[in-house]
Parts: structure tokens; C-alpha cells; sequence
């Protein structure tokens, strides 16, 4: 199944999933959990880098890609009340969590 | 008003009345019955933990609109964000925190991509022995994987321009592809592409000849 950058995944209260994005960035998702992938570019021949995704609930396991490696300024993680700059490589991950 | 409050007046004037009842307001204000203590609030946590696989730690910073900012640094160093606060000092989160919050995503972790250096003969387009025998563990490591995915990417080192070189590291992932499905991989999994000279493996200045950037690398996830 092919992810495309706007997607929004979602996991129900028994749910669990895990994605491997094209650079190899793993994203996890525990039950109950929303996640958008704002924006995704992998195109190192024409400089285009660039990761931006939003934890809007429940909680991620995210371990970083090429992209973090090449242009670790292009790498942002939002969740409601931050934004994450990542430079290297596993973050555990919770929005609005009790 | 609580039961225990109750005043009865005799005889007083509308103003007094007014003013009795204010400090009767006053004085009845508690004991309230006992609430439990409101639930904390929910807050965003961002967690640093070493690397699954080679155990490294990264950093991560953690901003908010306010532009305070928090680093990450240490194993296990924790920070909360509340909305409209500022990220808490970071701590380390216990591991059992750790299980208790997060173990069903840590379950769901895709295995890590695999990834092969595949190398060509100079000056051709024949493989190393070394990237010969290197075929078909690639094929088994995609038959062992559900939903298996390859990306063949050609990459060259920075001697010429970057133009022909992303046209010879497509050339060169091309022939890998080739390989790979004679070898009984299906055409839909792969992605092919190139990155030229544009993702060394080894950094160098421009027009440095290095054999180990001239390579395809084909990634299983």
C-alpha cells in the first residue's frame, strides 16, 4: 500500500500499525492514534528533503530516515503543543496523554 | 447553599438582610465534600530513547509557540508539554513508564530497512564477485518480509558534472533491476531511481574519484 504526503493514518482502540516511508523513517502507531503526514519530499538529486508530520493523538514510536540525515533542518514533528526538531533517530511520541 | 447554611431572620431591614447574607456566603464557603484531586492535565510527551538497532542516541529539540525551547539529550530524557506553558525541564522517564505508555507502538516497529551496496567493475557494467553472490540474498531477505518493498538507487562519485552522473546512476540501477527480476523478483515491488552524485556515502569535494561512491544500493523494507 503506497502512502502519499497529505495521508492520515489512524488506528481504532485495538489497533496497532507500522509504516516504513521510502527513507527509510519507521513510524509506529499504538490504538487510538492519529497521525498526518503534512509533508514528504526524497529527491536527494534535486536537493527536495524534507519530513513534516503531526502527532494529533494517542502515541508513535518514530525512528528517523535519510532525510534526518541529509537535511536535518527539514525534519519537523508536530504535536499539539510543540514542534520537535529531530536530529537523530528514536522518539517516543504522545499527544495529549493523561 | 449548603444545608448547614441555613439562617433564619427575624425583623431585619432589606439592608441588613443584604449584608447578612454576604458573610453568610463567606462563612459557608467550605467545607465543601471532599472532590478527588482533578486529574492532571493532558499534556504532549516527547521521549529520547537510543536508536533500536545501534543503540546511538540522537538529540531533539522541543519548541513551543512562546519560543521556549528544550534539548533532549540524555537516554530516557522526557519532556512534557502542556498548552500554553512551557515544556517541562527534561527528566528521565522510568523504564516501566516507558512499557506502560508506549509498548504497542514499540510492538507495531516495522523491522529496519536492509540495505545492499552493490558495486560495479571500473570502466563497466559488469558486477563485482563480491555483488554477484549479494543477488540473490537480496531475494531471499524480500521473500522474508510481509508486504516487501525494493528501492534500486544508482549513485556515482563527484568526478563530472552532476547531470550525466545522475543519468549514469540511473543507468547503473537499471541493470540491477534487470538482474534482481531474472533472479524472480516481481517488477511492482521495485522503485528504481537516482541520486547521482548527490548522497555520497563517502563525503568528498567535487571531482574526487572514490570507488565506494560509485555504487547501486538497494534497500528491502
Amino acid at each position: 500500500m503506497a502512502l502519499q504526503q497529505g495521508d492520515v493514518l489512524r488506528t481504532g482502540a485495538d489497533g496497532k500499525l507500522g509504516v516504513t516511508l521510502k527513507d527509510g523513517t519507521r513510524l509506529s502507531l499504538g490504538p487510538n492514534t492519529e497521525v498526518a503526514l503534512k509533508s514528504f519530499a526524497f529527491s536527494p538529486a534535486d536537493r527536495q528533503l524534507g519530513f513534516v508530520m503531526s502527532v494529533v493523538k494517542g502515541v508513535v514510536d518514530y525512528v528517523s530516515g535519510r532525510i534526518a540525515k541529509l537535511a536535518p533542518d527539514a525534519v519537523k514533528i508536530e504535536t499539539p503543543t510543540s514542534v520537535i526538531g529531530v536530529r537523530g533517530t528514536h522518539l517516543l511520541l504522545g499527544a495529549a496523554q493523561p | 447553599m449548603s444545608r448547614f447554611c441555613r439562617l433564619t431572620i427575624h425583623r431585619a431591614s432589606r439592608l441588613t438582610l443584604a449584608v447578612g447574607l454576604g458573610l453568610l456566603a463567606a462563612r459557608c464557603h467550605h467545607p465543601a465534600p471532599q472532590a478527588p484531586p482533578p486529574p492532571p492535565a493532558a499534556a504532549d510527551l516527547i521521549v529520547l530513547v537510543p536508536d533500536p538497532d545501534d543503540g546511538t542516541l540522537g538529540r531533539a529539540t522541543v519548541g513551543v509557540a512562546s519560543g521556549a525551547v528544550v534539548e533532549l539529550a540524555e537516554a530516557r530524557a522526557s519532556t512534557r508539554v502542556v498548552a500554553g506553558q512551557t515544556p517541562s525541564a527534561p527528566t528521565p522517564m522510568p523504564e516501566d513508564e516507558i512499557a506502560r505508555r508506549f509498548a504497542d507502538a514499540q510492538a507495531a516497529r516495522p523491522l529496519p530497512p536492509q540495505q545492499f551496496l552493490l558495486y560495479f567493475q571500473s570502466g563497466g557494467d559488469e558486477l563485482t564477485p563480491e555483488s554477484v553472490q549479494l543477488v540473490p540474498q537480496i531475494v531471499t531477505t524480500v521473500a522474508g518480509r510481509p508486504f516487501a518493498d525494493v528501492s534500486i538507487i544508482g549513485h556515482t562519485d563527484t568526478t563530472g558534472d552532476s547531470t550525466s552522473n545522475a543519468a549514469l546512476g540511473a543507468r547503473r540501477a537499471n541493470l540491477i533491476r534487470d538482474r534482481l527480476v531474472s533472479a524472480g523478483l516481481a517488477l511492482g515491488q521495485i522503485e528504481v531511481g537516482s541520486h547521482g552524485e548527490s548522497n555520497l556515502l563517502v563525503p568528498t569535494a567535487d571531482n574526487v574519484n572514490e570507488p565506494r561512491n560509485r555504487r547501486v544500493e538497494v534497500t528491502v523494507r
